[in-house]
């Protein structure tokens, strides 16, 4: 209990941090309770076509141009947006740790080798790259998530690789090797605890990048036709942009406020966990 | 404290921006003579470096200088004033800090760095700066000067980019030179060259200088005067004969028994004379006198009341049972 | 009995953005059990790179390194490390030599753990006696090393080090952070330590006031190579290398009635600008 208190008073002498995570919070609570609030299907007509917000207290934000329910697509759209973008990072974070780790520590033609992959990566359009891999797999949620995963990981591996050539030269590492312990051990078990901080903050702003990506997928109808997503409804909506723009810009906002919020955790963290801003405990 | 001094600091206090209890400097008093070498002698911690900042006006973002009185020349230095001071700087007071590397840009030439302090302060062309300056880099005696002025800093040792930054220091003819831990950095052998290089300007130019240093192989060799600092107080002042011959304060004495003395192996027992415990935190000072949970002559006195500095014989101190020390070895 | 470390014609050299440097050249040493031997030399003098040759850290391109009568140079890691236990360091700088997301405990218990040495709780044990052993108070074991101040963050490594029960223990510069009273702490801990552990000591600086009194022998280095080597007390009254006299000219002596020496520009040579030749 005593570690949850300062976990929280970390976030909340922190504004951006705490602005951050409340609003976090809120989506993830619009994700966790979508099923409940509104438990049909929000691909269902349940009102008549293009009801502006505000007037009709059954729809509060509205219907589309086939009376679908705006509320509930938001509401479900938060459930793939963030499933999305958390399962495209952690994807991302194991492939990009492993090959900057190995990369960074070991150095010489390991890393050569690893890193002219990476770029091999980077040095194609992400979006680009990103079409392809769903043009190959097939247009499901899964695919989306291994494309968004694939283009992500070069950037994780480069900031994971500066970090261990930084941290490798750090005395404690040869005081690793004096006593005997393994690379695997010192990589796993030493360095990257140490690494962890800028990961973390790197992840937050990853999360919304493959948010948004996500959302253009689906409004270039590369996303999966069963579930319904932010970018799914801006793309559906786009016919009606002058007269009904509610349509767009209600999910449009949502996925702003969710990339926000990412990003405001993002560079809270960064305050939160450099250690040269942290005040030191004397 | 009379007219002739050249700098004059009173009751100097420095505080963390907005924590008025606690205090990096706390009352510290001292003054420096035209023409003589003045050494502050302590620990990390202790204050030392703060003094001179804040005589430069150059104290850290977040620390200010809540009371204290800094006059030069008999004259307060507007040390709050950023633009007066750069009047001061370079061209009254030159500074020489600890990594010489910090205090050279690593894009410009050695001379056109040192030129920029000479035409910062003085109204005469680029073409004379420049023979200003080969004549400079003779004079802190580096080789071939005419060559090192168009080098850039990374490609001189760290004893040549010392010398750089003395000769920027002592460009303008200043009246002080601050050097804080200026050899520290530098390996033994060179040390000694740069410390010749200082007493020969100051032979030559007449400039007094503040060595800070943690060193006392080097006040010993250095200083005229020597201030003792410990936890932000001055502890003891007095002259560098007096001091080394019989200092006062019982962590003046355990710093001189704790300094390994070459030549002198001791027979048997521990290799070195040490002082107990550790520097206290500036946050949690101890009560009453700062040093007392390291003293060996704490009694109760020291604990409740902090001892005002106060002069016995030839030496300032402050310490409720100064005293001889019985033998140093 | 063979020497404890008997160092033959070690080379060492490695590449650097300025080009190749040939950091040891040819040293050949001995030490026997027990005694300190302490290698002094100013920075750039190749003593750092020796140590961690002689530690494995470093690729040495010949020569060999005996510890206790068995060749340790050239072997794989995996090789090397049954004969870690015998040999251990002290790192110069406390800040950065202990894993600031370890707690202490962790850090001292790490070596026995990796070598399996005894029962979880006997380890437990063995990390509160060594941190007694040290100066440091047992209940502070769950502390991370930011929270303790530089010596003793040095004690720390000093317990680790110690941990393994080591015949040779290279301390590379550990007192050169540390303030002098700190410093007298740390050098006399070390002398009463090797009483106890029956250890020996290779113990790199830069100071040769800081040795005189705790060494057994002095082996000065410059460029490379060990140019002279004696009895503490020997080497300053009779030093027999022109760079040791040097050396003990340049070095400030703590009192006033001394006049200052040091007017050799033995070391002028050694740098000219550019230093690229």
């Amino acid at each position: 209990m005593p570690r949850l208190v300062a976990i929280s008073r970390t976030i909340f002498s922190n504004w951006t941090l705490a602005l951050g995570v409340l609003l976090l919070l809120a989506i993830i609570l619009m994700a966790l309770s979508a099923p409940y609030v509104f438990p049909g299907d929000p691909y269902d007509m349940v009102a008549p076509a293009l009801t502006w917000p505000g007037t009709m207290p059954e729809v509060p934000l509205g219907t589309d141009s086939l009376g679908r329910d705006i509320a509930a697509g938001i509401f479900h759209g938060a459930r793939v947006s963030l499933m999305v973008g958390f399962i495209a990072v952690c994807f991302a974070l194991v492939i990009g740790i492993l090959v900057g780790s190995l990369a960074g520590y070991y150095g010489g033609w390991v890393d050569d080798v690893l890193m002219r992959v990476t770029e091999l990566f980077q040095t194609i359009p992400q979006f680009m790259l990103a079409i392809v891999i769903i043009a190959v797999l097939g247009t499901s949620i899964e695919a989306v998530v291994m494309s968004l995963g694939i283009v992500s990981w070069p950037t994780v591996a480069r900031l994971v690789r500066s970090e261990f050539l930084i941290l490798r030269e750090r005395a404690f590492v040869h005081s690793c090797l004096v006593i005997g312990m393994s690379d695997l051990r010192i990589i796993f078990t030493q360095i990257l605890p140490n690494a962890l901080s800028s990961i973390t903050v790197m992840s937050s702003v990853l999360m919304a990048t493959a948010i948004l990506m996500e959302s253009a997928l689906s409004f270039l109808g590369f996303g999966d036709p069963n579930v319904i997503t932010w970018g799914t409804m801006i793309g559906m909506g786009r016919g009606q942009i002058r007269d009904a723009w509610y349509i767009i810009a209600i999910p449009g906002a949502a996925l702003l406020i969710t990339a926000l919020a990412l990003n405001l955790v993002g560079e809270g963290l960064n305050d939160a966990l450099n250690p040269r801003l942290r005040k030191r405990e004397v | 404290m009379n007219g002739t001094n050249l700098l004059d600091i009173r009751d100097l206090r420095v505080s963390p921006r907005g924590m008025t209890e606690t205090a990096i400097l706390r009352g510290v008093t001292f003054s420096v003579a035209p023409g003589e070498t003045l050494a502050v002698v302590g620990e990390s911690g202790c204050g030392k470096s703060m003094a001179s900042l804040a005589v430069m006006g150059l104290l850290p973002p977040g620390l200010e200088r809540r009371s204290g009185d800094i006059l030069f020349r008999g004259e307060p230095l507007p040390v709050d004033d950023n633009t007066a001071m750069r009047k001061v700087r370079g061209r009254r007071i030159g500074m020489v800090f600890q990594e010489p590397m910090a205090a050279l840009n690593p894009v410009y030439t050695i001379g056109h760095q040192v030129a920029e302090v000479i035409l910062e302060h003085e109204d005469i062309s680029a073409a004379e700066a420049r023979l200003r300056v080969v004549e400079l880099l003779r004079e802190v005696g580096l080789p071939s000067p005419d060559r090192i002025i168009d080098e850039y800093p990374h490609r001189l040792s760290g004893g040549q980019r010392q010398r750089v930054v003395i000769a920027m220091a002592l460009a303008c003819k200043p009246d002080l030179l601050i050097a804080d831990e200026p050899t520290t950095a530098l390996d033994v052998t060179v040390q000694a060259q740069i410390m010749r290089l200082l007493k020969r300007a100051q032979n030559e130019l007449g400039i007094a200088i503040i060595l800070i240093t943690h060193n006392l192989g080097l006040v010993a060799q250095m200083a005229d005067r020597v201030v003792v600092m410990y936890a932000g107080h001055k502890v003891e002042e007095a002259s560098v004969q007096t001091l080394f011959a019989s200092p006062q304060h019982p962590y003046t004495q355990g710093l001189l028994r704790a300094t390994p003395r070459p030549g002198r192996r001791r027979a048997g027992g521990k290799p070195l004379e040490e002082i107990p415990g550790m520097v206290p935190a500036i946050t949690d000072p101890p009560s009453g006198c700062r040093f007392r949970p390291r003293c060996p002559r704490a009694t109760r006195e020291c604990e409740t009341v902090h001892p005002a500095v106060r002069q016995v014989g030839d030496t300032i101190v402050a310490c409720h049972h100064p005293g001889r020390l019985e033998a140093v070895q | 009995m063979s020497p404890l470390l008997k160092v033959s014609d070690l080379h060492c050299s490695f590449d650097t953005t300025r080009g190749k440097v040939h950091a040891v050249r040819g040293v050949s040493f001995e030490m026997q059990r027990g005694e300190t031997l302490a290698l002094v030399g100013e920075s750039g003098c190749g003593k750092t790179t020796l140590a961690r040759c002689i530690l494995g850290l470093q690729k040495i391109e010949s020569g060999d390194v005996m510890l206790d009568g068995q060749t340790v140079s050239g072997l794989s890691r995996r090789q090397l490390r049954p004969h870690r236990a015998a040999m251990q360091c002290v790192f110069q700088d406390p800040f950065s030599s202990l894993n600031p997301r370890k707690r202490v405990e962790t850090l001292i218990r790490e070596p026995l753990d990796l070598h399996g040495v005894g029962t979880v709780a006997e380890r437990r044990k063995t990390v509160l006696e060594l941190m007694e052993r040290v100066g440091l108070r047992p209940d502070w074991s769950r502390r991370f090393p930011h929270e303790f101040s530089g010596g003793q963050r040095q004690r720390i490594g000093i317990a680790r080090a110690l941990a393994l029960r080591p015949k040779l223990i290279i301390c590379d510069e550990p007192v050169s952070a540390l303030d002098v009273s700190v410093q007298a702490q740390i050098i006399n801990l070390l002398y009463e330590l090797q009483r106890d552990f029956e250890v020996s000591y290779l113990f790199i600086t830069h100071d040769l006031t800081l040795v005189e009194n705790f060494a057994d022998r002095v082996a000065i280095m410059y460029l490379g190579q060990i140019v002279e080597v004696g009895k503490a007390g020997e080497i300053w009254r009779n030093p027999q290398h022109e760079f040791t006299r040097t050396l003990i000219e340049a070095i400030p002596v703590a009192d006033p009635n001394v006049p200052m020496r040091g007017t050799r520009t033995f070391c002028d040579a050694r740098v000219t600008v550019g230093g690229s030749s």
